[in-house]
């Protein structure tokens, strides 16, 4: 299978400097990657540096990415866990089957997860909005801490003391204090602070003991442990990923502790906090080493957790996330393509833009139906407790993941495919094109066309006969479109219109450079877009963006281009592959630092 | 340190509190207002129209007056068996609660007189923004721009005691952001705009129960009033303790920080210091006297409150990870402003049950699949971003927007205030997103397309008795009426003295006040 490498070994270095008269400085160098000292990284770059000007679309930051040397991410100190990211720490940690995220209020995020949330200085920030996340935070501490009391095996497992309707025994909360708090926090808890959160328990459990407040249905000690596990989680300790840094006075730049790089390390490989073991090796310093860490890495990345965790990146990525799906089969769609993603980025150890021009896909029988393919001579397998065909896909059904219901279910509108939506999805998100909705014009509505008597391409096209303005973008992004029409919402195969045979629908349509029009290729047939995009550079540095997305927990907008040049250089020296350029990257001594955002 | 509930708490014990007796209790909370009974106003929205393209609207009925025919989109008021199927087993309707204003519409193009609020912006745009501002809004990129200010933020500082808030309110979260092209942002889920800035709008009915009832109702039915006062003290003292820890580390967090950090933080903590002075106020908020809708607890007790999952908090995702269970939070939320009312915590606000062009699933609601409550108002077949059904039958949707009214008006009707109930001192004004007929982007009728684009026949509803409002009435408006001139008729009922509301002048709707 042919590979696309990024060529990263040779970087140019635009440094501006400004000498009062507009001067612009251009430098080049060669060969850092392997070579780049520790000390180069440290003292950062020209380039880094001159990076920070304010950028503004994906396209801008994909761009000056090409050109700039690799550095850390950009971040904050702190940034508030996703709800998903909330959920599995409590999942996880705890064995506990709840969703307290669902009352953190971070809404689903422009592009992925765990972006920002409100309170991460979003915009929109108020006090009634604060007082309201603050109220969600503690709501959420509640859900858990129930969950937590209801289940027996959990809470001897944290809680190993027995109490009467009289006692509330110190050890016992000071111990669950300091083991819970470890976990939650991501970092053992300070005396002082498990001291403030005992006292409090303690007071509490004065309170109850004397009024008998609780002597009938529940024990003392239940409440205060109760008490205790949701002081633990309303701190902005366990609300904030904390990897602050200490500021390397020559770069400007933070350099991680242990312990936050276990952090960073545990959440980009499973999007959960670092387990006992990890935690162990921060402890023993162990991490700090390249190799370790590389190790660590990919024992974390060797579980369900983590392939569930990357499943979700794709398909956020690809937006069948957020895909309303049909009431039938949506739940076989998503398997498929989970599957397809768990095959193509675990199992066989490729890269992101391989997920376009796979040919094996799994199949619940169901699904298999609908798109009238022959599974008699396919393995069968489970996946996620569902059992499904192993099937490699042929000819013009040869499309990897753009061929999946899942991915078809993009741009659905009023009940049919949309040429233009389902051309928005692949610029924006493969090619990482900013495509903004017209003014004025409500495209939530159907589309108002005077072609009754016509085929639906005929009304697309008139669509650029309304001014330059219409026809820039949808001669675009529609001919991608047409390309897909070939498949309805469902994923069957159509050669021609629903209700209207005299309109034939032929797969054919160009790919090009948006918003310019400039040719890249024409195509016949979703085979033949799968293959000209898994080979696009440009989708490939996209897909590198999308992953410093994900990674940064930041829109590609915001990203610096170091960062993005960070992760790519990562992945083309692992020709691409994910896991490994990934397991490259965590390995890295940029992986240890942080840039602080401006 | 002893705040004014646990002296209250050891008052008590000292004293007992079976010689103090349960009236004395309410000494600690006397209320600040005489004999007069306060005024509540609250705003509800429906982003719904009121028929599909090709067929007459939901809202006709015949017969005007007292005791008119319900119309199809109403019809819940009179079938118990259909409230509780959309609404749930909480569901209340009485037709006598509930009056109807007819014939309002909202015009299309520029007029000479401009006092007119114009609806010459796009649909989903105009109707929105006329009624709840009466000032034509903008529609920029498919973002809905309200120019002026709604009527809560100019009536609640006219009624409200000091230190009671406007609360805004919403059912739907599902839909914005996945649906359509908005995003989770868009405007038009905020109805509440002061100085053409929404105001923060409430999702979660747990937090505004937090917020003011917070060890102030016990968590179940007690008939031992000293243990429920001992068990709210420590759920204050509770609840203090966990912010004082929260704080605490928030600032030993902040000496580390970065100036970036350092705000993000401080906003944090902002939200922390809002819920110690929520619970402050707590202690120091009017409660209403006897002659009230009674003690919160009583009031908690009477509007159906639940002590196993507070009655206020389902907020739990259904598939795909959207907030679902809107049945349940409508319930919820009509109890809660029947609880924030009657317990006179609130006294002005809004409640937006769907927002404009509303893509929120109804199979959740209604049982219909594959459609949504914007897909249902447009009847051509195959309608429904990213759904594969047809439009199907708008009604359930209507009478579900309906519901959430009529179980209020109930609820309020059911708490004695003075001589009367609290409904009797509410105006609640229920506006709809459209109406039927002439479509008002291309201004000519199109069946089949666009007859739920219209700011023809629209209708607005009202419940509560407030400075004389009729109740259960049908009132057919003078042409040219419009939907805001019935909410400014309200802001009257409640002690506006104005005449103007945004570009309109008052036009008196004859039989609407008593």
């Amino acid at each position: 299978m042919q590979k696309l490498t990024l060529k990263m070994g040779f970087l140019s270095i635009l440094a501006s400097c400004s000498n009062g008269n507009n001067t612009t400085l251009s430098v080049k160098t060669a060969q850092l990657g392997k070579t780049q000292s520790k000390e180069s990284i440290l003292k950062g770059s020209g380039a880094g540096n001159s990076a920070q000007k304010v950028v503004k679309t994906p396209d801008e930051v994909i761009n000056a990415s090409k050109n700039a040397i690799p550095g850390p991410l950009t971040a904050n100190g702190m940034r508030r866990l996703s709800p998903q990211e909330y959920d599995r720490t409590v999942n996880i940690l705890f064995s506990l089957d709840v969703k307290p995220g669902d009352v953190t209020r971070s809404k689903v995020g422009q592009v992925f997860e765990n972006e920002s949330a409100p309170l991460d200085g979003g915009g929109g920030a108020s006090p009634e909005l604060a007082r309201s996340m603050a109220g969600d935070g503690i709501s959420a501490a509640e859900k858990v801490s129930a969950a937590f009391l209801a289940n027996a095996k959990v809470f001897s497992n944290f809680v190993p003391c027995f109490a009467d309707t009289t006692t509330v025994p110190k050890d016992c909360i000071s111990s669950f204090v300091i083991k819970a708090g470890e976990m939650l926090w991501r970092r053992p808890i300070t005396t002082a602070e498990s001291g403030q959160i005992i006292q409090s328990s303690m007071s509490l459990a004065n309170m109850i003991l004397t009024d008998k407040l609780f002597p009938k249905d529940k024990k003392p000690l239940h409440e205060i442990v109760s008490f205790a596990l949701e002081a633990l989680l309303t701190s902005p300790y366990f609300q904030y990923r904390v990897e602050l840094g200490t500021l390397d006075a020559a770069s400007g730049q933070y350099k991680l502790d242990a312990f936050e790089i276990a952090s960073r390390m545990s959440f980009a490989a499973t999007g959960a906090p670092p387990n006992a073991e990890i935690l162990d090796l921060a402890k023993s310093g162990k991490i700090l080493d390249p190799q370790t860490r590389k190790t660590a890495f990919l024992k974390l990345a060797s579980s369900d957790t983590s392939s569930k965790y990357w499943q979700a990146f794709v398909a956020s990525w690809l937006r069948y996330d957020r895909v309303e799906f049909q009431e039938k089969l949506g739940k076989e769609a998503r398997v498929e393509a989970d599957a397809m993603v768990d095959n193509t980025l675990f199992k066989s150890k490729l890269g992101l833009t391989d997920l376009m021009s796979t040919e094996t896909t799994f199949l619940p029988a169901a699904l298999a139906k609908q798109y009238s393919m022959d599974t008699t001579a396919a393995k069968k397998k489970t996946f996620n407790g569902i059992e499904v065909f192993e099937v490699q896909q042929e000819g013009q059904q040869k499309a990897g993941i753009l061929r999946t219901m899942a991915f078809l279910q993009n741009g659905t509108s009023f009940g049919e495919t949309s040429p233009t939506k389902r051309g928005v999805i692949v610029l924006s998100r493969l090619f990482c094109k900013q495509i903004n909705p017209p003014e004025n014009v409500n495209v939530d509505e159907p589309i108002a066309t005077n072609s009754a008597a016509n085929c639906k391409k005929d009304g697309w096209l008139q669509i650029r006969t309304r001014g330059a303005s219409c026809a820039t973008c949808h001669k675009v992004m529609d001919e991608i479109g047409f390309v897909l029409e070939q498949y309805d919402n469902s994923g069957q195969f159509r050669t021609t219109q629903a209700n209207k045979s005299s309109c034939t629908i032929d797969g054919k349509g160009d790919l090009k450079v948006f918003p310019t029009g400039a040719l890249i290729a024409q195509i016949d047939g979703i085979s033949s877009l799968a293959q000209n995009l898994s080979k696009n550079a440009e989708v490939l540095i996209c897909s590198n963006a999308m992953l410093t997305s994900y990674l940064s927990a930041k829109t590609i907008g915001s990203l610096d281009p170091s960062e993005v040049a960070g992760v790519s250089q990562s992945l083309a020296g692992a020709e691409n592959k994910f896991l490994d350029g990934l397991a490259n990257y965590i390995s890295s001594d940029i992986f240890t630092m942080r840039k602080e955002s401006k | 340190m002893m705040n004014s509930n646990e002296s209250r708490r050891y008052f008590l014990k000292v004293f007992g509190a079976s010689f103090v007796g349960l009236p004395f209790l309410e000494y600690f909370n006397a209320p600040a207002y005489g004999a007069t009974a306060p005024m509540r106003y609250l705003i509800m929205h429906a982003g719904c129209s009121l028929g599909r393209d090709t067929e007459n609207h939901m809202f006709n009925p015949a017969k005007t007056g007292f005791g008119y025919d319900l119309p199809p989109g109403m019809s819940v008021l009179k079938d118990p068996t259909m409230g509780k199927s959309l609404f749930g087993a909480g569901f209340k309707g009485d037709p006598a609660l509930i009056s109807m204003i007819s014939n309002l519409s909202i015009p299309m193009v520029a007029s000479p007189n401009n006092q007119k609020c114009e609806s010459s912006q796009s649909f989903h745009s105009a109707p929105l923004t006329c009624s709840h501002a009466a000032e034509t809004g903008l529609l920029n990129g498919g973002s809905i721009k309200f120019a002026g200010t709604t009527s809560d933020n100019i009536i609640h500082p006219l009624i409200s005691a000091s230190g009671q808030p406007l609360v805004n309110t919403r059912v739907q979260v599902e839909g914005l952001g996945r649906a359509n092209s908005q995003g989770t942002d868009g405007n038009r889920a905020f109805i509440s705009w002061k100085e053409a800035k929404p105001n923060f709008i409430e999702t979660q009915p747990s937090a505004i129960f937090d917020r003011f009832f917070t060890g102030v109702v016990a968590p179940g039915p007690t008939t031992d009033p000293m243990q429920a006062d001992t068990y709210g003290a420590y759920m204050r003292a509770r609840k203090k303790s966990l912010l004082d820890l929260t704080l605490s580390q928030s600032q030993a967090l902040k000496g580390r920080l970065g100036s970036a950090d350092k705000s993000r933080l401080e906003l944090f903590e902002t939200g922390f210091r809002e819920l110690e002075k929520d619970l402050a106020n707590l202690d120091t908020m009017q409660k209403p006297g006897a002659t009230m809708g009674g003690s919160p607890t009583e009031v908690a007790q009477k509007v159906g409150y639940d002590s196993k999952n507070l009655g206020f908090n389902p907020t739990a995702q259904g598939p795909g990870g959207y907030y679902r269970f809107e049945k349940e939070r409508a319930q919820a939320w009509a109890r809660l402003w029947a609880l924030l009312f009657g317990a006179d915590k609130v006294r002005a606000g809004t409640h937006q049950i769907t927002w404009a062009q509303s893509f929120l699933d109804l199979d959740n609601i209604t049982g219909q699949t594959d459609t949504t409550v914007h897909d249902v108002m447009h009847n051509a077949g195959g309608q429904g971003v990213g759904k594969g059904g047809s439009g199907g039958d708008p009604r359930p949707t209507l009478n579900w927007h309906v519901a959430s009214l009529s179980t209020l008006a109930s609820l309020l009707k059911e708490l004695p205030e003075g001589a009367g109930s609290v409904l009797d001192n509410t105006a609640i004004v229920m506006v709809f997103d459209g109406g039927f007929g002439i479509d008002a982007d291309i201004q000519q009728f199109a069946p089949g397309a666009s007859g739920s684009h219209s700011t023809d026949n629209m209708v607005a509803l009202v419940a509560g008795g407030a400075g004389g409002l009729a109740q259960g009435v049908h009132l057919k408006a003078p042409n040219g009426t419009q939907p805001a001139h019935v909410i400014l008729n309200a802001m009257k009922s409640v002690g506006y003295t104005g005449n103007t509301f945004g570009k309109l002048t008052q036009v008196d709707i004859a039989g609407l006040k008593k």
